[in-house]
């Protein structure tokens, strides 16, 4: 079974890059963070469920706990997930505790993250500012960061974005995406289920 | 000086040479002794076995401090349902207050049921053994003990929906971390560590932050001071950065003795705030370094907490609780990484 993560800050996209890459199949299955996103994803994949809001430390244990139950439940080939909550938090958490126990069993994806562009430009990813500092980690932990809604921005703005996230993480890919345009949606499915690994937190 | 007489000193800003080691131990140490989690939590909890476990972890790190017991939150004295799976960290899978009206028919005082006598004999037994190391009781801060009673979202829905519920399952929930507290501390701990995941702006958002969690934690400070025994509190959640200063500074106000900051803060920003006012605790991370090694990976981020903080009456731990599956090898690269920074001592 192969593990998609998608984070992203509330609004940044996530729900609607999972729909519109590619990547879903009858024979995957799905965590979502928010009920209402459900429907977004409706005949488009094998299994959906919704991860509830835990505590920090009690998500890391809950997220292993569902992913156990829908691979014994539905051996889906294919997990696509996003964080519990108000994805405020780091993703690498929970995926490194999974990855300690079932690297033999789950092939992992690199870690995506959906970020807005308009977000890195406004609120940059400064340590002195809360959004900022959720950038700043959100960017830092990554293996691909996903700028969503390309469709918004120029040259300039796109070449400040890039030089930003190389900046704070050398490891990274930079794909802009747009469910408008359909730029870099075959990219992401690309990355997401090809044979890039889930790499950055492991070394960073 | 003792491992004891370190904590404490560094806990009230005195001048320490050394920096002390806490590992906030909830569980871990029952891998030491290859004990099923269900043996300590059975029929009965096994008090001797629990400060057995503490007391074969503590040697194996060279800590200067316990927690005294393998740690539960104790919610099946208000009918709760937590599980101990054998080789697993005991989880809460019932929540009393999941029917709010129990709220109204509970007495929190009966939170002192077996459960928190065995832990608080655990501890007893921990510091008749080694009366050199710091003693430091664990217990649930006041939003988190809400979370764990009603149900974290359920509880996320009451505050936006139903402040007077919400308000009345704080108030509950903190006389019964009140009564946990004084039973589980009295006479023998040196401070109580408020273990505060949901004490958190980034989920509950700054005006409840101050609202609940403020005025609760500093109820919860005076009353441990009164009753001769320090305070340290550690919520989640992101305070190091400029907006967020007023929040870090109502909590220092509260009158704790030491500040936890949790992975992805910035250090120098919760340093700003705590310098000469409490003590702060922090350290590398339990999900990515700890977890996953290597070696070198851990000496350079133990390293790098250390040369930030030690002058600023620093206590090493981990950014988390640590509980059982976490490498003991790599917990110990970490400890023996600030040993040699304390030139040798352990």
């Amino acid at each position: 079974m192969r593990l998609i993560h998608f984070a992203g800050m509330p609004g940044s996209g996530k729900t609607q890059i999972i729909k519109s890459s590619g990547v879903l199949s009858s024979d995957c299955a799905v965590i979502l963070n928010n009920e209402g996103s459900s429907s977004l994803l409706d005949g488009m994949c094998g299994h959906i469920d919704v991860f509830p809001f835990k505590s920090p430390c009690a998500r890391v244990r809950q997220y292993q706990f569902r992913i156990d139950l829908i691979l014994d439940k539905f051996e889906p080939a294919v997990m696509v997930t996003e964080p519990p909550g108000n994805c405020m938090e780091v993703s690498s958490p929970m995926i490194n505790s999974l990855y300690v126990s079932k690297k033999g069993a789950i092939d992992f994806a690199p870690l995506f993250s959906v970020i807005d562009g308009a977000t890195i430009l406004t609120t940059g990813a400064s340590k002195r500012t809360t959004d900022g500092l959720r950038v700043f980690n959100m960017i830092d932990e990554s293996d691909v960061v996903v700028v969503s809604k390309s469709d918004l921005l120029n040259d300039d703005e796109r070449s400040r974005i890039s030089e930003l996230v190389v900046s704070l993480n050398e490891d990274a890919t930079v794909v802009f995406t747009s469910v408008v345009t359909g730029e870099g949606l075959d990219t992401i499915k690309e990355l997401a289920l090809g044979d890039r690994e889930y790499y950055r937190p492991l070394v960073n | 000086m003792t491992s004891r007489e370190l904590f404490v000193d560094t806990l009230c800003l005195e001048q320490t040479r050394f920096v002390p080691l806490m590992l906030r131990d909830l569980t871990l140490a029952l891998d030491v002794l290859n004990v099923p989690t269900d043996k300590v939590f059975g029929n009965e909890y096994d008090s001797k076995l629990s400060a057995d476990c503490v007391l074969a972890l503590q040697k194996m790190m060279g800590s200067d401090v316990t927690m005294g017991c393998i740690f539960s939150y104790g919610l099946e004295a208000f009918g709760g349902v937590t599980k101990y799976p054998a080789d697993g960290i005991p989880y809460v899978s019932g929540n009393p207050l999941a029917d709010p009206e129990k709220v109204d028919v509970l007495d929190p005082s009966s939170i002192v049921a077996d459960l928190c006598i065995g832990m608080r004999r655990s501890s007893e037994i921990v510091r008749e053994r080694r009366p050199d190391l710091g003693l430091c009781i664990n217990v649930p801060g006041p939003m988190t003990m809400a979370g764990f009673a009603r149900g974290v979202e359920t509880f996320m829905m009451d505050l936006l929906t139903d402040p007077g519920l919400s308000e009345k399952i704080v108030r509950f929930s903190t006389d019964a971390i009140s009564h946990e507290m004084k039973y589980m501390c009295q006479g023998i701990a040196d401070a109580v560590f408020f273990a505060s995941a949901t004490d958190n702006p980034d989920m509950i958002g700054d005006e409840e932050y101050l609202a609940h969690s403020v005025p609760c934690l500093r109820r919860l400070s005076n009353e441990a001071h009164e009753e001769g025994y320090l305070s340290i509190y550690h919520p989640h959640g992101v305070f190091s950065t400029d907006d967020r200063l007023d929040l870090l500074d109502e909590s220092i106000r509260t009158g704790i003795d030491g500040f936890q900051f949790s992975e992805g803060n910035e250090p120098s920003g919760i340093t700003e705030s705590t310098d000469g006012r409490c003590a702060v605790l922090g350290g590398v991370n339990a999900y990515s370094t700890l977890l996953l090694g290597p070696d070198k990976r851990i000496i350079r981020d133990t390293n790098r907490f250390l040369n930030d903080l030690a002058d600023h009456n620093y206590i090493m731990t981990c950014s988390c609780s640590v509980n059982r599956g976490l490498s003991l090898n790599n917990l110990k690269v970490m400890s023996d990484t600030l040993h040699e920074f304390n030139e040798g001592r352990s």
